[in-house]
C-alpha cells in the first residue's frame, strides 16, 4: 500500500512497453466469433502461402479433357471435381487464395495509407483544410465506384496495347488492386478524421501540449497509437470488401485472364451450373468463407480493443 | 415504530464479468417507513446505486439479483413476474436519476414525455394528462408550464431538467421516490434550490424517499435515517443525528472526518485532513473478513478472518463492526 | 510571483453562410480578469460551471489563445514569449509552470505506461541526461506516494487516486515553481480526496510550490487556499484571504455561494437558497452588474453600471455597488 513504504528504491527501471497488444490478444482469444474469423483468415493465409504444395494439380492443367473427364463430379482423382475446361477445381480454388489475399491486402494498404493521411490531416488541421478534404472525400463517395473501376480497367487494358507495359505480368490484377485502393479510402478517411478530431481534444493531448511537446510528436506518439485500434478494425472489414469487389469485377469478365481468381472461376463456370455445379459452388464457398472470416475478425478485434467494457 | 413501507432482506446483486463475479450488493437489509427519508451513502463500489436499482429490478446485465426479498406494500417484489413491476415503476415508486440530461429523451418535448407516463399508468385523456403535467411542473417551480411543455430538453438548463425529472417521478402520486445522486451534477446554487424543492415536496406530498448520495452535506439536510454502505455491505444504520454526532463504525467516522468542510477553520500551516488510507475495494476479490479492515485504523486480527454482522447497539442503531460488539462469521 | 492582467477570452459566434461567416456577438468566457498569486501561496479560484475559471487557467498557459491581456511570471510576459514561437524559450517557460488536470481517467494516454507518461516531460525537454532518468522516475514516484511497481502499469490498471498521483508526478517532472491545479479531486472518490489534498499540501511545503487551485467545491478551497478569488460569468467579483471571505463575504454572490453549500451537520440552521433564478447564458450577459438579475440587494445603478473590482478593506477586493 502506498503509505507503508519503508525505503524507496534509488532507481526504477523504465519498463519496456509489454502488454497492451498482449492484453488485446487475450481478449480476442475469449471472443468466439473473433477466433472463428481469425481461423478462417489464417486458413486463407496458409493456403495462399503454400498453394504449390497443397494443390494436387497445376491450375492450368487441362489433362482431364483428354480422358473425357471434364465436368466430372468430385471423385478420387479430383477431390472437388473438374470444370468444363478440364481444370481441377480444387487446384484452381487453392491457387485463387494468393490472388484474393493480394487483392485484399494490397488494396487495403493503398487505401489505408491514403485514407489515414488525408483523414488525419483533415481532422487534426481543421478549418479550411478540413472543409476541402471533406468535399474531396464526398466526391469520391458519390462516384459510382464499381462502374468507374470497370471502365478504367477496360480502358487501361486498351491503352497499354502496343506499349512495353503490356508485358508486365499480372498488370490487369495490379490495376484492379490500385483502383480498389484508390476508391476504397473514403471510409477510412472518415474514420481517421473522426478519431483525430476526438483525440485532438482529449485531455492527455492537452497535457502533452502543456508539457511542450511538438505537434508532430503529439500526432505520432499520442494520437496515432490511440486511433490505430479503430483503424485496424475498419481495415479488416475493408479487406473482406476488397476481396468481394474483385470477385465481382472478375465475375463480370473484367478480371485478369492470367490470374487465377475465384470470381473468374465463377465467370467461367456459371454457365454450366446445372451440369457441373461443384465448379461454381467451390469458388463461391471460398469467397464466402474468406469475406466472412474478415468480417468476424473485425468484429472480434473491435471487442478486443475496447478496454472500457470491463468496468 | 411505523410499519415499514419497503423492506429489503439479505439483498444480493452479483455482476458476472469476464474478470470474475463482482459481489456488488452482498447481503443488504434496509427498510423505509412511511413519510421517511432514508439516506444511502457510500462511495463508488459501495453498492448503493445497485441497491436502489435492485429495488426496482432495473439491474443491468451482466448484473443479476441473486438473492433476497423485497417487501413492498405487502408483496415480495422479487417473486412477482416482470410485467407486474411495470405497474409499480413510475406509479407506486418514482425514480429520479443522476444525470437529468441523460434521463430525458432528447427527441421528445417535455410535455410529450410527461403525458406519456400519465397515459400509460393512469389512462387519462390527453387533455387531462396535459393539465396534470402542467400542474406538476408548476409544483416543482417551473413557471410558464405550458410553454415549457412544448420545449425540448436541450432548451432547458440543468436545474430545470432536474425539476422536470422530479415532476415526472411524482406524476402518479407514488408512495416512494428513489433519488440517485439527484444533485451531484448541478451547480452549488442550483443544488441548493433543488434540495429546498425536494424538502418541500417531501413535506407536502407525504412521500417516502430513498436518497442515494456520496455527499454528507446533502444527507444532513434531507435524511431522517442514514445507512452507510461499503463494498456491498452495510456498515451502520441509524437516524441522521446519531450518524453525524456519534458515529460508531470506523468507516463512518473516517468518512465524516476526511471530508473538508466549508464551516471549519483550517490553520495556515501544518494542516492535514485525516485521510482514509488505501483505496476502494475490488469487488471481485474483496478483502477477507471485514471488507474495510485493510483501511481501518482499529482493525484487529479477528477482522481479517470474520465477517461482521449487523448488530443493534441501541434502539434503531445497528453497526457491523467486531470492535463494537457485532458477532462475526468466518469467511 | 504570477500576475494576470485584464485577461480576456471572447469566442465570436458566427453565423454560417455558404462562404462567408458573419460575426453576431461573442461568448465572453473570460472578461477582464486580473489577479496575482504571491510566491509560495495558494490562490483558490472558485465559481460555478461556465464562470470561466478553466478558460482562464488554460489561457494562462497558452493552451488557449487569449483575446487580450497579459500574464507575468516573475515579471516576464509569458504570452509574448509563447507567441514569438521560439522553441527554446517556450520550453524554458513550460519548465516553470505546469498544469494538473481534472480528470485522471482522461488526462493520461491510455496506451502509455505510467513510467512513459511521467518521463515524457524529460523526453521533450531533454534537459536531463538519459542516464539519470531512472533515478528521476524513482524520485518522482516516491514524491507522490506511488510504489515502484506502479511504473509498469497502464492507466486502466490503476485506481483514480493513483492516476491523479501520476498526473501530479508528470507535472512535477520538470520541477516547476508554479502549478495550476484544475479541480484535481472532483473526479475522485470521497475517501481518496483527502489523500490527494494532503499530498498537494505536503508537496507545497516540501518543494515551495505556488498553486492556483481551481474548484467549485468551496470546502476543499477553504482547506487548501490562502486567498480566494470568486468568479461569476467571466469576471472576478471578489478577492480576499480565505478566512475573511468565509467569515464576511462582501459580494452577494459569494454570500449565496457560501450559504448554498450543504454542511454535514443536521443541526445547522438551514438558510434557504438566497439566489433565485438560473445562471444566464454567457452569450447574453446582463448589462451593468452581471449578477443584478439574481441579486437580492440590487440597486437601480446595478442595472446600468458594471462595478469595477475595488479595494473594500485590507487586501479585500469587491466588485459591487452595494456590498454587504
Amino acid at each position: 500500500m502506498p503509505d507503508t513504504q519503508l525505503t524507496a528504491p534509488r532507481a526504477v527501471a523504465i519498463p519496456r512497453r509489454p502488454g497492451l497488444w498482449r492484453q488485446g490478444w487475450r481478449r480476442l482469444r475469449r471472443n468466439r466469433s473473433g477466433m472463428v474469423g481469425l481461423t478462417l483468415v489464417g486458413l486463407l493465409v496458409i493456403t495462399a502461402l503454400l498453394c504449390p504444395v497443397l494443390a494436387p494439380y497445376d491450375p492450368n492443367d487441362q489433362s482431364a479433357m483428354i480422358d473425357y473427364a471434364a465436368n466430372a463430379p468430385p471423385n478420387r482423382a479430383h477431390v472437388m471435381g473438374t470444370d468444363r475446361m478440364g481444370y481441377d477445381v480444387a487446384s484452381r480454388v487453392i491457387y485463387g487464395a494468393p490472388t484474393a489475399l493480394a487483392v485484399g491486402v494490397g488494396a487495403m494498404l493503398v487505401a489505408s495509407l491514403i485514407g489515414t493521411i488525408l483523414g488525419g490531416l483533415s481532422g487534426y488541421a481543421g478549418g479550411i483544410a478540413d472543409e476541402l478534404l471533406m468535399r474531396f472525400t464526398e466526391f469520391f463517395l458519390v462516384i459510382p465506384v464499381f462502374i468507374v473501376i470497370l471502365a478504367m480497367v477496360r480502358l487501361f487494358g486498351i491503352i497499354v496495347v502496343g506499349t512495353p507495359l503490356e508485358n508486365v505480368p499480372y498488370l490487369n490484377l495490379g490495376t484492379i488492386i490500385m483502383l480498389l485502393g484508390i476508391f476504397g479510402w473514403p471510409p477510412i478517411a472518415r474514420l481517421a478524421r473522426a478519431e483525430f478530431l476526438r483525440l485532438k481534444q482529449a485531455e492527455f493531448v492537452e497535457a502533452a501540449r502543456c508539457i511542450g511537446a511538438r505537434p508532430r510528436a503529439i500526432v505520432f506518439r499520442h494520437i496515432l497509437p490511440n486511433a490505430l485500434p479503430s483503424l485496424i478494425v475498419v481495415v479488416a472489414l475493408g479487406t473482406g470488401g476488397a476481396i468481394l469487389a474483385e470477385a465481382m469485377i472478375s465475375f463480370l469478365g473484367f478480371g485478369d485472364p492470367k490470374a487465377v481468381s475465384w470470381g473468374q472461376l465463377l465467370y467461367f463456370n456459371y454457365g454450366t451450373l446445372r451440369v457441373a455445379p461443384w465448379a461454381s459452388i467451390a469458388p463461391g464457398l471460398a469467397i464466402f468463407l474468406s469475406v466472412l472470416g474478415f468480417n468476424l475478425l473485425a468484429d472480434g478485434l473491435s471487442d478486443a480493443f475496447n478496454p472500457r467494457t470491463r468496468r | 415504530m411505523s410499519e415499514a413501507l419497503l423492506q429489503a432482506e439479505d439483498l444480493r446483486v452479483h455482476f458476472f464479468t469476464a474478470a470474475g463475479v463482482a459481489r456488488a450488493v452482498d447481503g443488504v437489509d434496509l427498510s423505509v417507513g412511511a413519510r421517511e427519508t432514508l439516506g444511502l451513502v457510500g462511495e463508488s463500489g459501495s453498492g448503493k446505486t445497485m441497491t436502489s436499482l435492485a429495488l426496482l429490478r432495473l439491474v443491468p446485465p451482466p448484473g443479476r439479483i441473486v438473492g433476497g426479498k423485497i417487501r413492498f406494500e405487502g408483496q415480495d417484489l422479487l417473486a412477482r413476474r416482470r410485467r407486474a413491476m411495470q405497474a409499480i415503476r413510475g406509479k407506486r415508486i418514482g425514480m429520479v436519476f443522476q444525470n437529468p440530461a441523460h434521463s430525458l429523451d432528447p427527441l421528445m418535448t417535455i410535455g410529450a414525455q410527461l403525458v406519456e407516463v400519465l397515459r400509460w399508468h393512469e389512462r387519462l385523456t390527453r387533455t387531462a394528462a396535459e393539465t396534470r403535467a402542467a400542474d406538476l411542473l408548476a409544483l416543482v417551480g417551473i413557471g410558464d408550464a405550458r410553454v415549457r411543455m412544448r420545449q425540448y430538453p436541450h432548451e432547458l438548463s440543468g436545474g430545470m431538467k432536474q425539476r422536470v425529472c422530479i415532476a415526472r417521478a411524482l406524476l402518479c402520486n407514488p408512495v416512494l421516490v428513489l433519488a440517485d445522486e439527484p444533485t451531484t451534477n448541478l451547480d452549488v446554487t442550483i443544488q441548493a434550490q433543488i434540495l429546498d424543492l425536494l424538502h418541500d415536496l417531501k413535506d407536502r406530498l407525504r412521500t417516502s424517499m430513498i436518497l442515494v448520495t456520496h455527499d454528507m452535506g446533502v444527507l444532513a439536510r434531507m435524511a431522517d435515517r442514514i445507512t452507510v454502505m461499503y463494498a456491498g455491505r452495510i456498515c451502520e444504520t441509524a437516524d441522521a443525528r446519531t450518524i453525524f454526532r456519534t458515529p460508531q463504525h470506523p468507516y463512518t467516522r473516517a468518512l465524516l472526518e476526511s471530508v473538508p468542510r466549508a464551516d471549519r477553520d483550517y490553520g495556515p500551516t501544518g494542516r492535514r485532513l485525516p485521510a482514509i488510507r488505501g483505496r476502494p475495494p475490488d469487488l471481485v476479490h474483496p478483502p477477507s473478513g471485514c471488507r474495510f479492515h485493510p483501511r481501518c485504523p482499529e482493525a484487529g486480527e479477528d477482522c481479517r478472518a470474520l465477517l461482521p454482522l449487523e448488530f443493534p447497539i441501541a434502539p434503531g442503531h445497528t453497526v457491523s463492526c467486531l470492535r463494537r460488539g457485532s458477532p462475526g462469521v468466518p469467511t | 510571483m504570477i500576475a494576470v492582467e485584464s485577461l480576456q477570452k471572447h469566442y465570436p459566434i458566427r453565423r454560417r453562410g455558404v462562404f462567408r461567416r458573419r460575426s453576431t456577438g461573442a461568448v465572453r468566457a473570460v472578461d477582464d480578469v486580473s489577479f496575482t498569486v504571491a510566491s509560495g501561496e495558494t490562490l483558490g479560484l472558485v465559481g460555478e460551471s461556465g464562470c470561466g475559471k478553466t478558460t482562464t487557467a488554460r489561457a494562462m498557459l497558452h493552451l488557449i489563445e487569449p483575446s487580450a491581456g497579459r500574464v507575468l511570471l516573475e515579471g516576464e510576459d509569458v504570452l509574448a514569449v509563447f507567441r514569438r514561437g521560439e522553441r527554446r524559450e517556450e520550453l524554458r517557460l513550460r519548465r516553470r509552470m505546469q498544469y494538473v488536470f481534472q480528470d485522471p481517467y482522461l488526462s493520461l494516454n491510455p496506451r502509455w505506461t505510467v513510467a512513459e507518461t511521467i518521463l515524457e516531460p524529460l523526453r521533450v525537454h531533454a534537459h536531463v541526461p538519459r542516464a539519470q532518468w531512472e533515478e528521476r522516475l524513482a524520485h518522482l514516484l516516491d514524491l507522490v506516494g506511488l510504489e515502484a511497481a506502479h511504473a509498469a502499469r497502464y492507466p486502466h490498471e490503476c485506481s483514480g487516486g493513483q492516476r491523479q498521483r501520476v498526473g501530479i508526478a508528470r507535472a512535477l517532472a520538470v520541477e516547476p515553481g508554479f502549478l495550476i491545479c484544475d479541480e484535481p479531486v472532483s473526479s475522485l472518490d470521497v475517501s481518496v480526496r483527502a489523500q490527494i489534498l494532503n499530498l498537494l499540501v505536503e508537496l507545497q511545503e516540501r518543494l515551495g510550490l505556488t498553486y492556483l487551485y481551481i474548484s467549485h467545491d468551496l470546502a476543499s478551497v477553504r482547506f487548501i487556499a490562502g486567498r480566494v478569488a470568486v468568479m461569476y460569468l467571466g469576471r472576478i467579483v471578489e478577492t480576499a484571504n480565505v478566512e475573511t471571505l468565509f467569515a464576511h463575504p462582501r459580494h452577494h454572490y459569494t454570500a449565496a455561494l457560501l450559504a448554498a453549500i450543504p454542511v454535514p451537520d443536521p443541526d445547522t440552521r438551514i438558510v434557504r437558497a438566497v439566489v433565485a433564478g438560473e445562471l444566464p447564458s454567457a452569450m447574453n450577459i446582463p448589462p451593468g452588474c452581471r449578477f443584478h438579475p439574481r441579486c437580492p440587494a440590487a440597486l437601480p445603478r446595478c442595472r446600468e453600471i458594471d462595478p469595477p473590482l475595488e479595494l473594500a478593506a485590507d487586501g479585500h477586493l469587491v466588485a459591487c455597488h452595494n456590498p454587504r
